[in-house]
């Protein structure tokens, strides 16, 4: 049990926890955006999105280890499986509840979430796994430990982050994705083809959900229940930064991952996980939009 | 004889899911309140129980130093009324939010109640089982202890199966049903919504807690790796496939789930993907609730009106 | 310790009384007269489903030899397998289902599950031979229906304790996987280290699902400790040494048995583990015979838990051979006595049923262990310190089992 001396509130200023922290949070960032992209349009919340993220980290795994490929075109594949996969989700499931309220959906989900995360189970087994590559003491910078798999995480995440940015902003399609996120209803009177929307809204979203799996692997392990547990901290993220609302779930996944990280100078390690579950409470809790109901949607 | 315990056993089972069911059914098939803590309410009511009626352990592994010897009977009361008390604690902070938002807040306190028991050995035994748990008059009932047992939960659902369906069929029920179908109108007609929502909280968390004393008391010792996300999940579905509203379509769903469960048990251990079984259930089970929601939105027995007014909300 | 005995009486009374239906129940169908259906009841998912197919191989050998030699003049025993997916519920189900299908005994799961089991197996007199469950609840309930073939964590836990005592290390950081086995192992240790003089220095415990566990290892090297016991199974230590040597942390580590194979040094590396301590039972006087066998029958070194499952599985069905019948009685009656001394040394079935037919006593010396039977049904036996080198683990050093059961006594101290 930690005690409470002086060495651990120092290492409140322990810029190693910062790295962690800025590690773990730009994962929780990127899966938090494509989180908040498919709700933004969908309204609904999507409890399999975990299990995307560990397909798209499984089918990296399998095109790593199984068939030796480099773990850049493993990540690739992976990425594209998953965004071609959350379509077909979809087109099977989704699709045919679109006029069904978004508590069916979320029902709905669950048992996607089911199926998904027990035909990993099946498939790949329950154990653990990692992705290809030795285990070595990291370098260290000015006292910090800085794996090259860290640097790696936080250098794409801020590529995706930066890419998706460009996209909502540059892109007609991403115009429209902003516009229909804002106001569904709205968007359909200007005439935008809110079920292409749809289709763009489930590539780009399961290629990040794919990509966010990777990076979690990469960082942690691969297991069947990855995304699942990951949740908590991603909603999280979303709700802090406003539903929807791309630039503040990159914002409130910063935040989680830090707040999470330098945490266990003051709590308990066992605690760790009480974080992303009294943000998310907390977060649902004091926000306006949601204690008035409807008019948040 | 031995058959006959595992019929025991397994109706048992199914017997103590249904109470959790019928909680969940007042709160989402009367109500239409999304509560994803399910499981800790059951949490809730194994531990109390189990607390109040077990003493403090010995031994190099012995963590935990509260405990009292109170009778059972208290024991399963207090669980209930602890687990009724968490209900409408969590209700009184989130139950004005939208359905699907008050999900996640259900979930995230659950997991949080989950981790306190895992982590405060000293009241709970922690990641260590609360062990030694008491049978209710075991030793002096005239028949069989199982069978004993098993009357005893048949009761007790009995008992709330009529108490619940009356509760659904009084004044009391229609203004929950009007909460559920448009809040605005019970509203308009000067009805305080929130407190008939903590009402109905709090009864189904009741009637969790009670269910979970009765689990706590019959299977000995008792882990917090019993009271899982998946345990809600499961209950959920149980409720969909039965047929939301529906308090026989509850029990139905349970009794189908746990049937599931118990059936797979008797294929040969040496058919291919035996080993995967409860793998493969729990794919069966996502489908299942997927097909019952999209071709029998109402479930197996449920209320159809109440599901029709739920699938012309979506425009929102 | 003697639970409620009264209704133990009561019940033996209703299980006479309805003897009658079980038996015609028992004989349904002349064909199952001559089969001896025993029960496995194992982890083949949840958090320890990657042990079940151990203990499945295990007994599966085992089995092969004792149809092969032919129990009680050619009766063919088959195996009912039932998953406790790591999880008591389905446990108690998977029991239940064994029970009514009639099984005369059962081999037994991990510790997750065993305290649930331990009161059915009494109330259905039904042996339960644990192959995998050292939790130090078990050190005193068993001996009549409740046994085990692996030594308790106490015995294991004292080999740590006792190996880190002789290199002189006076202070040690315990962790563990926040589950029952783990902490119950992990306590043994440092309850037998402490008795030895040594100090804790606290005592960390890892969640099950953590994505790293960086700052709990940056909480144990700040408490600066001589050596680090860490017990978790292979998931959790798989991680935990990835992010042991990324921190680049350099205090001796000792893992828990669980890891203690080859395939987990592959996984992770040899050059991640060189170094690496650990402590697995010594293996039993069978040994080298049962793994050439399995490596025969399987393609494979025995995993965690195959030799403890393929003893149970010969002890079992030595204990019906002695008693000249399938019962459960016969099966709790027998079973030490096959097991302990005194007797002819036996290795397998077919020695044993060989020595009994000339009307010998005999002392089963298992693959996994001796399989001697104290009177709660456990065994003990020596313990191996392993570390690895050169992507090996090769033994460093063996605890007796008289050094690891004496009271306070574990191995000569080199303490000043």
């Amino acid at each position: 049990m930690a005690g409470f001396d002086p060495q651990f509130v120092m290492a409140a200023f322990d810029p190693q926890f910062l790295w962690n922290g800025l590690v773990v949070g730009s994962i929780i960032a990127v899966a938090a955006l494509g989180l908040t992209l498919i709700f933004g349009i969908l309204n609904f919340i999507n409890i399999a999105y975990g299990d995307y993220m560990a397909v798209g980290a499984y089918f990296a795994f399998a095109a790593n280890t199984q068939y030796d490929l480099p773990i850049v075109v493993a990540a690739l594949i992976g990425m594209v499986v998953m965004a071609v996969g959350a379509l077909v989700v979809d087109k099977l499931v989704f699709e045919r509840f679109r006029s069904r309220s978004a508590i069916v959906l979320l029902v709905v989900s669950i048992g996607v979430a089911f199926v998904l995360r027990n035909l990993i189970r099946i498939v790949w087994g329950t154990g653990s796994r990692r992705f290809s590559g030795p285990i070595e003491a990291a370098p260290q910078f000015f006292g910090i430990r800085v794996l090259p798999d860290q640097v790696a995480i936080v250098v794409i995440s801020v590529a995706i982050l930066g890419g998706t940015y460009l996209l909502l902003r540059r892109t007609r399609i991403g115009i429209a994705m902003r516009a229909a996120s804002d106001d569904t209803d709205l968007a359909r009177i200007r005439g935008i083809d809110t079920e292409r929307l749809v289709t763009y809204v489930w590539l780009v979203g399961g290629a990040i959900a794919g990509i966010a799996g990777i990076l979690l692997g990469l960082d942690a392990q691969i297991r069947p229940n990855m995304g699942f547990t990951a949740l908590i901290p991603i909603f999280a993220a979303v709700i802090l930064g406003g539903i929807g609302d791309p630039i503040g779930a990159v914002a409130g996944g910063y935040a989680i991952g830090i707040t999470q990280e330098l945490s266990v100078v003051v709590i308990p390690t066992e605690y760790k996980p009480a974080i992303g579950l009294l943000l998310l409470i907390i977060g649902l809790l004091s926000k306006p939009e949601g204690i008035f109901g409807e008019a948040t949607r | 004889m031995a058959v006959g315990d595992l019929a025991l056993l397994v109706a048992t089972i199914m017997g103590v899911y249904s109470l959790l069911a019928i909680g969940l059914n007042m709160h989402w098939g009367d109500t239409g309140l999304l509560n994803f803590a399910h499981a800790a309410f059951f949490a809730i009511g194994a531990y109390t129980s189990a607390i109040l009626t077990t003493p403090p352990e010995t031994g190099l592994l012995a963590n935990r130093t509260v405990g009292a010897s109170y009778p059972i009977f208290v024991g399963l009361l207090a669980g209930a009324t602890l687990a009724a008390a968490a209900g409408v604690l969590i209700a009184v902070t989130s139950v004005r939010l939208e359905g699907d938002y008050l999900a996640m807040v259900t979930l995230s306190f659950a997991e949080l109640i989950r981790l306190v028991i895992h982590n405060e050995g000293w009241l709970t035994s922690g990641a260590q089982s609360l062990k030694g748990i008491e049978r209710p008059l075991e030793g002096s009932v005239p028949i069989r202890y199982d069978l004993f047992y098993f009357l005893l939960v048949l009761g007790v659902v009995a008992g709330s199966y009529l108490l619940f369906r009356r509760l659904a069929g009084s004044p009391f029920g229609r203004v929950l049903h009007a909460v559920r179908e448009d809040e605005e109108v019970p509203l308009a007609l000067g009805k305080d919504t929130t407190w008939f929502k903590l009402k109905s909280f709090g009864l189904g968390a009741a009637i969790a807690g009670l269910a979970g004393g009765l689990w706590a008391h019959y299977v000995y010792a008792i882990t917090p790796n019993m009271f899982l996300p998946s345990l809600t999940f499961t209950i959920w579905a149980a409720v969909i496939i039965g047929g939301a509203g529906s308090y026989l379509g509850a029990i139905v769903g349970t009794a189908f789930i746990v049937g599931i469960r118990q059936v797979t048990r008797f294929v040969p251990s040496d058919v291919p993907f035996a080993s995967d079984l409860p793998y493969i259930r729990l794919v069966v089970i996502g489908v299942l609730l997927i097909a019952v929601l999209y071709y029998r939105p109402y479930g197996l027995l449920g209320d159809e009106e109440r599901m029709l007014a739920g699938s012309e909300e979506g425009a929102d | 310790m003697s639970r409620n005995g009264t209704a133990l009486r009561r019940r033996r009374f209703l299980r006479l009384a309805g003897g009658a239906s079980a038996v015609g129940l028992a004989g349904v169908g002349s064909a199952r007269q001559n089969n001896i259906v025993l029960g496995h009841l194992a982890p083949f998912s949840g958090g320890l489903g990657w042990i079940g197919p151990n203990a499945r191989k295990g007994v599966g050998l085992a089995l092969s030899e004792v149809n092969e030699a032919g129990l009680l003049d050619g009766r063919q025993v088959t195996i009912n397998r039932q998953d406790t997916e790591t999880n008591p519920q389905a446990a108690l189900s998977g029991f239940q289902t064994l029970d009514s299908q009639g099984v005369v005994a059962i081999i037994g799961p991990s510790s997750t599950v065993m305290p649930n089991l331990v009161q059915p197996a009494q109330d259905a007199q039904l042996p339960l031979v644990s192959t995998m469950a050292g939790t130090l609840q078990l050190d005193d309930v068993g001996g009549e229906y409740i046994w085990r073939t692996v030594p308790s964590d106490s015995i294991g836990g004292r080999a740590q304790g006792a190996y880190a005592t002789d290199q002189g290390w006076e202070t040690m950081a315990l962790t563990f996987k926040n589950d029952k086995g783990s902490q119950s192992f992990s306590a043994a240790v440092g309850e037998f280290f402490q008795s030895q003089g040594g100090q804790i220095t606290g005592q960390t415990p890892l969640a099950p699902n953590a994505d790293s566990y960086r700052s709990e290892i940056n909480t144990i090297r700040n408490q600066n400790p001589d050596v680090i016991s860490m017990t978790a199974a292979t998931e959790v230590t798989s991680l935990f040494v990835q992010n042991f040597r990324e921190l680049g942390v350099e205090i001796p580590l000792m893992l828990s048995n669980d890891v203690i194979t080859p395939d987990f040094i592959e996984q992770m590396g040899a050059d991640t583990m060189d170094g690496m301590l650990g402590q697995a039972p010594a293996p039993g006087p069978a040994f080298d015979n049962f793994a050439s066998k399995y490596q025969e029958m399987h393609g494979e070194q025995p995993g965690t838990f195959s030799g403890s499952s393929y003893d149970a599985m010969n002890l079992i069905a030595l204990a019906m051979e002695r008693a000249g019948e399938a019962s459960r009685q016969a099966i709790a009656q027998n079973l030490r006595s096959v097991g302990a001394p005194p007797g002819q040394k036996v290795t397998t079935f077919a020695e044993g049923k060989q020595a009994l037919a000339n009307g010998s006593e005999i002392d089963y010396q298992g693959a996994a262990n001796p399989q001697n039977f104290d009177e709660n049904g456990n065994v003990v036996g020596p313990f191996s310190v392993v570390r690895v080198e050169n992507g090996e683990w090769t033994e460093v050093e063996t605890f007796s089992a008289s050094e690891l059961t004496q009271d306070g006594g574990g191995a000569t101290t080199t303490t000043s």
